[in-house]
């Protein structure tokens, strides 16, 4: 369908040819100095090349792959869009890229670099043009260690005097945690993420030796143990870390510190002999399927992979870039970040660019992790890791008749389409709505909205979890089966993370605990306002609800931000009373609290709000009487404030059962699920089943289902709980 | 059961004195009823003896013990509210039996104390229902019931019929009263209705603006008022209080004004008092007689012009207004003349025994042992 439709663009977009100037959109995500190069070339060829312009769009990182996904079928698209070549197979797959011709392969192999190319081809076929490369390379610093290690055994000897964890000095700074760097000794130690078949997977020998080292690293506090992004900049430009690993982005980083540093190729392995060699990524101009100026923009796509461009965006933004030609200016070729970076190429394997690569890092995580953490050996955490990649990647059900199920959906439509008329003509709700026709006209709009926003949706949502993706945007019809392989716990035994009761397990705990501590806070803060002798009360008020304002993503990194182990404020804090840092996202127990104390904050005010409002509704003398008949404090809270605060109360918790039950984003952000997935909740699992986990859509869908049961079920209990309450 | 004292009591929010030195002892035993305008301070006054309010300044003892500072639950009273605050939540025998229950009685006491209380103010049949199933003079009876059940040393009730309209009223009062004599327990009780005051006190506290105007048993109020307020204030319709000037020799006073003359009981000034001074004169209406209009005899009493006549029945109101002001009299419908209505000139007469003097300045009573 889409490839018809594609095509049908091409055509048309053939048959417009060049009559007034063309207008040719480029979606790209750099910004600073990159996408300053890059207008300044997207202008030049707009000057050299009449009746053609180049609008560029800076699309946010975070969100353009998804925009590309949406908007090149629907025609909205760019005509070329740059972008990281591991999307490649996926968007291949959903027919969002048109392939080069044959003899812009040949060119391309002339003119750039070897070993850019060659990861663009997919199924035989080159679907994008390099534009420049990146990967990991070892930063040093000259002035602490002036030579470059060539092995393992060196950098370790070099690094080991200037470790001392306890006073924030480390002799290597990478990210350890994460499976990007970790990927440079999987390939040192002969492994890596194919077997030995080339298909995906961890089972490569040399993976459970990697792992050791890596642990080994952290063990002997050579390397901070959860170092983001943020530290190893921190430790490297404070000269607290004579090395680091980083890419060609950390480059700007150490030139703004000022710190003498040089860039060499990762070391050899000197166990196995063989180079540590990092990913690789190519940065590739796209041209999507969807253009409607199909020649002009692959003229302007290979000039943006031509030598002009590259010079420019090598000298101006600094890219690692493609061409072979840049390097033979002085210029370029004098900048010795730009060849080094050059010599880890030959050193580098290209990201894999099938779909299924997508569904391996979370697997491998974990499996890192536990291992560096001493959670796991490497061999079992590797076996863990590689049954979960096979569970995540297997294939989707077998497809269901869906004509049984259409006709018992069916029935049951007609069955409560009968009887809602006969009640209703018992009710003359025709004729009622008849006569107030133009009221009901007024809520049209507003009916529409829901019908929108909430009933299509639903459907919909509903609809997808009787299907199983098959990729592509394809769906077949898979009946219950969904549901059956979730409450079977097939897949996983009962007390594995990815297990629905092991998660629902812990959301109801998370729940409980949650509302329970909100409720708590919320009243006594509530109460504490209403005392006479606080003063500056309408301050306070504001103050309290601010946590509830701030809207909760933000509050959720600061809170991630506070909990990190070397930079964290809270372990800050305790090491004042003299607690050694805490890993707290190393332990169910320790995660899942600082998730609570996040969720925590994030959830009183709402509490204190109903509260201050639901003892506004009791009389005072009421409290009074109570007071004046021997209850002391204590006994009027839970005797009298209490019982006549509950009604108001009750939808106030069932409202925050259900946001708490659902709260996505601090989980997310906060513990990410971290250890090993454990601190999931239904509906962040629910998310990962659908974005990491091979776009299983439909079984992520049937996890939304459940949820809403779940809800929908706690939501009739609670109301039946009231009403038996009030008719009391 | 217990006397309570007050001594000096001030009570004051922030700069404003709502409490102004009061001195008031309640004897054991005793039904006291405070009463005065609203915003005159009885409810404070009966807040502070709760345990509701602290006192600002003063001494506040119950049963000879100094309560400034104690806890209400510690004070041994029970307070009955015009609202009743019964507890919503909480069934009748709930209501009545939390007092005792707090106070951890054994069960079968509490039950017994209930089921007796119950009885008395004819609960027996609502013990199980909530608050708002019940007519607002049962749920009157369950705030009294709740006080009574705990026996206390005192009983407070602040304006308990106010909500109730007037029939259960005047019926209810007869049942305090009642109550009262059955127990024999200290109760003060605050109200703005002076018939409230009047039926059930064996004494009167009446407070304006913070300041005892006068205490004394509800006959002593309305016999020889202390000044002008309480004159004005205790008897319905209000006495009327007119301006005027003293005359005449020590053995014949009497009272002028514009439109009026009053002669006063010759000896019943005291000596200090002389003619000239400036005074209010004071007649309650049913204390006032039609003078035959056409019988010129000396000019004494009041003349005016009927401007309204109000009948009730047995007795009629005259609204009159002559070179004095307004003036109302009660007089029986026998005793009008006939023809009488808007319009017609009034002269009316009092017994000079009947008259109460006061100050024109202070307000305070001339005469009399007040």
């Amino acid at each position: 369908m889409r490839r018809v439709a594609a095509l049908a663009a091409l055509l048309s977009g053939l048959a417009a040819a060049p009559a007034a100037a063309e207008e040719l959109v480029l979606w790209h995500a750099y910004h600073g100095d990159e996408a300053a190069a890059l207008a300044e070339w997207a202008a030049g060829y707009g000057r050299r090349t009449p009746g053609i312009s180049v609008r560029l769009l800076e699309v946010p990182a975070e969100s353009i792959t998804q925009k590309l996904t949406n908007a090149i079928p629907r025609g909205h698209g760019p005509d070329v869009f740059v972008w990281a070549h591991e999307q490649l197979g996926a968007w291949v797959e959903t027919g969002l890229l048109a392939p080069l011709p044959a003899e812009v392969e040949r060119e391309a192999e002339e003119t750039q670099l070897a070993g850019t190319v060659d990861p663009l081809v997919y199924h035989g076929r080159l679907y994008g043009l390099p534009i420049a490369f990146k990967s990991a390379a070892l930063f040093r610093n000259t002035r602490l260690v002036p030579e470059a290690p060539a092995t393992t055994d060196e950098l370790l000897a070099a690094a080991r005097p200037f470790s001392d964890p306890d006073a924030g000095r480390f002799g290597l700074a990478y990210e350890v945690g994460t499976v990007y760097y970790q990927a440079a000794w999987l390939h040192g130690f002969g492994g890596g993420v194919r077997g030995p078949q080339g298909d995906l997977g961890l089972t490569a020998p040399g993976n459970a030796r990697s792992l050791e080292f890596a642990a080994r690293l952290v063990a002997e506090g050579l390397v901070p143990a959860d170092a983001n992004g943020a530290l190893v900049t921190e430790l490297f430009t404070s000269e607290r870390a004579p090395f680091a690993i980083q890419g060609p982005w950390f480059v700007a980083d150490c030139r703004r510190a000022g710190i003498p540093f040089a860039i060499s190729p990762l070391p050899e392995v000197s166990e196995t002999g063989l180079p540590a060699r990092p990913f690789l990524t190519i940065e590739t101009a796209f041209l999507s399927a969807g253009s409607r100026h199909p020649e002009a923009a692959l003229a302007l796509l290979r000039d943006l992979a031509g030598p002009e461009s590259a010079r420019l965006r090598a000298l101006r933004g600094g890219q690692p870039v493609s061409a072979r030609a840049a390097y033979d200016d002085p210029r370029v070729a004098a900048d010795p970040a730009l060849a080094a970076f050059r010599e880890q190429l030959g050193r580098a394997v290209p990201m894999p660019t099938e779909p299924a690569m997508r569904a391996l890092w979370e697997p491998a995580a974990f499996a890192l992790r536990s291992v560096l953490r001493g959670d796991l050996d490497a061999a079992t955490a590797l076996d863990q890791a590689e049954r979960r990649f096979r569970i995540f990647t297997r294939p989707p059900p077998a497809a269901a008749d869906p004509l049984p199920f259409a006709v018992g959906v069916g029935l049951l439509l007609f069955g409560a389409a009968v009887f809602a008329v006969r009640r209703g003509r018992r009710a003359q709700v025709g004729a009622r709505m008849w006569r107030h026709r133009r009221d009901y006209l007024y809520l049209v709009p507003a009916g529409l909205g829901v019908l929108l926003l909430l009933v299509v949706p639903f459907v919909v949502g509903a609809a997808v979890s009787l299907a199983a993706h098959q990729g592509g945007g394809e769906f077949s019809f898979v009946g219950l089966r969904n549901f059956v392989q979730i409450l079977s716990s097939a897949d996983f035994g009962l007390t594995e993370p990815e297990s629905f009761y092991f998660t629902l397990v812990v959301t109801l705990l998370w729940t409980v605990l949650n509302v329970g501590l909100h409720l708590a806070l919320g009243i006594a803060l509530a109460l504490l306002l209403r005392e006479p002798w606080v003063r500056l009360r309408g301050v306070w008020r504001v103050l309290l609800i601010i946590p509830w304002a701030v809207p909760n993503y933000i509050t959720a990194l600061i809170w991630k931000g506070m909990f990190h182990r070397q930079l964290g404020a809270i372990n800050a804090i305790l090491g004042w009373f003299g607690v050694e840092p805490v890993g707290w996202f190393d332990r169910f127990s320790t995660a899942f609290a600082a998730n609570l104390a996040t969720n925590v904050w994030l959830g009183f005010p709402f509490m204190m709000v109903v509260t201050l409002g639901a003892l506004q509704t009791i009389p005072k003398d009421v409290e009074e009487a109570a007071a004046i008949d021997g209850a002391g404090a204590w006994t009027r809270f839970w005797r009298i404030t209490l019982p006549m605060i509950r009604s108001s109360l009750v939808p106030a918790v069932v409202l925050g059962s259900v946001w708490t039950f659902n709260m996505f984003n601090v989980i997310y952000l906060v513990s990410g699920g971290d250890p090993e997935g454990r601190t999931e909740i239904l509906i962040s699992q629910a998310y990962r089943w659908a974005f990491s986990r091979q776009e299983q859509y439909g079984y992520a869908a049937a996890y939304a289902v459940l949820i809403f049961g779940i809800l929908l079920a706690f939501d009739l209990l609670s109301r039946r709980w009231t009403r038996t309450e009030a008719s009391r | 059961m217990a006397a309570v004292e007050l001594r000096q009591v001030r009570k004051r929010y922030g700069e404003v004195e709502v409490v102004r030195g009061v001195d008031l002892t309640v004897a054991d035993g005793e039904f006291l009823v405070l009463v005065g305008p609203s915003g005159c301070g009885k409810s404070t006054v009966l807040r502070m003896i709760a345990g509701l309010e602290e006192v600002s300044e003063g001494e506040l003892t119950i049963a000879g013990k100094d309560v400034r500072g104690v806890a209400p639950r510690d004070r041994d009273i029970a307070m009955v509210f015009q609202s009743y605050a019964l507890y919503p939540h909480l069934t009748v025998r709930e209501n009545l039996a939390f007092g005792l229950k707090v106070r951890k009685f054994p069960k079968t006491e509490i039950a017994g104390r209930v089921d007796e209380v119950a009885k008395v103010l004819e609960l027996s049949g609502l013990l199980d229902r909530l608050p708002k199933e019940l007519s607002g003079g049962q749920r009157q009876r369950v705030a009294m019931g709740r006080a009574m059940v705990r026996r206390p040393k005192a009983f407070l009730f602040d304006e308990p019929l106010s909500n109730l309209d007037a029939a259960l009223r005047s019926q209810m009062r007869v049942e305090i009263k009642r109550l009262h004599r059955e127990l024999g327990a200290t109760m003060v009780y605050v109200t703005h209705d002076q018939v409230e005051a009047m039926t059930l006190a064996d004494r009167i506290a009446l407070l304006h603006r913070g300041v005892l105007q006068q205490v004394g048993r509800p006959d002593e109020l309305y016999d020889r008022p202390a000044n002008t307020f309480v004159a004005g204030f205790i008897g319905s319709p209000a006495m009327n209080l007119l301006d005027g000037v003293l005359v005449g020799e020590p053995g014949a006073p009497a009272v002028r004004g514009p439109g009026l003359l009053v002669p006063l009981l010759p000896g019943s000034l005291p000596a200090e008092v002389e003619a000239g001074r400036r005074v209010k004169v004071g007649v309650r209406p049913h204390d006032l007689t039609i003078a035959d209009i056409r019988v010129a005899t000396s000019g004494d009493g009041f003349q005016g012009t009927l401007e309204v006549l109000e009948p009730l029945g047995w007795e009629v109101h005259l609204h009159v207004r002559g070179e004095f002001g307004p003036l109302v009299a009660r007089v029986e419908r026998q005793a009008l003349p006939t023809p009488f209505g808007a319009g017609s000139p009034v002269r009316l007469v009092v017994d000079p025994t009947k008259v109460h003097l006061f100050d024109a300045e202070t307000g305070a009573r001339i005469g009399g042992d007040a």
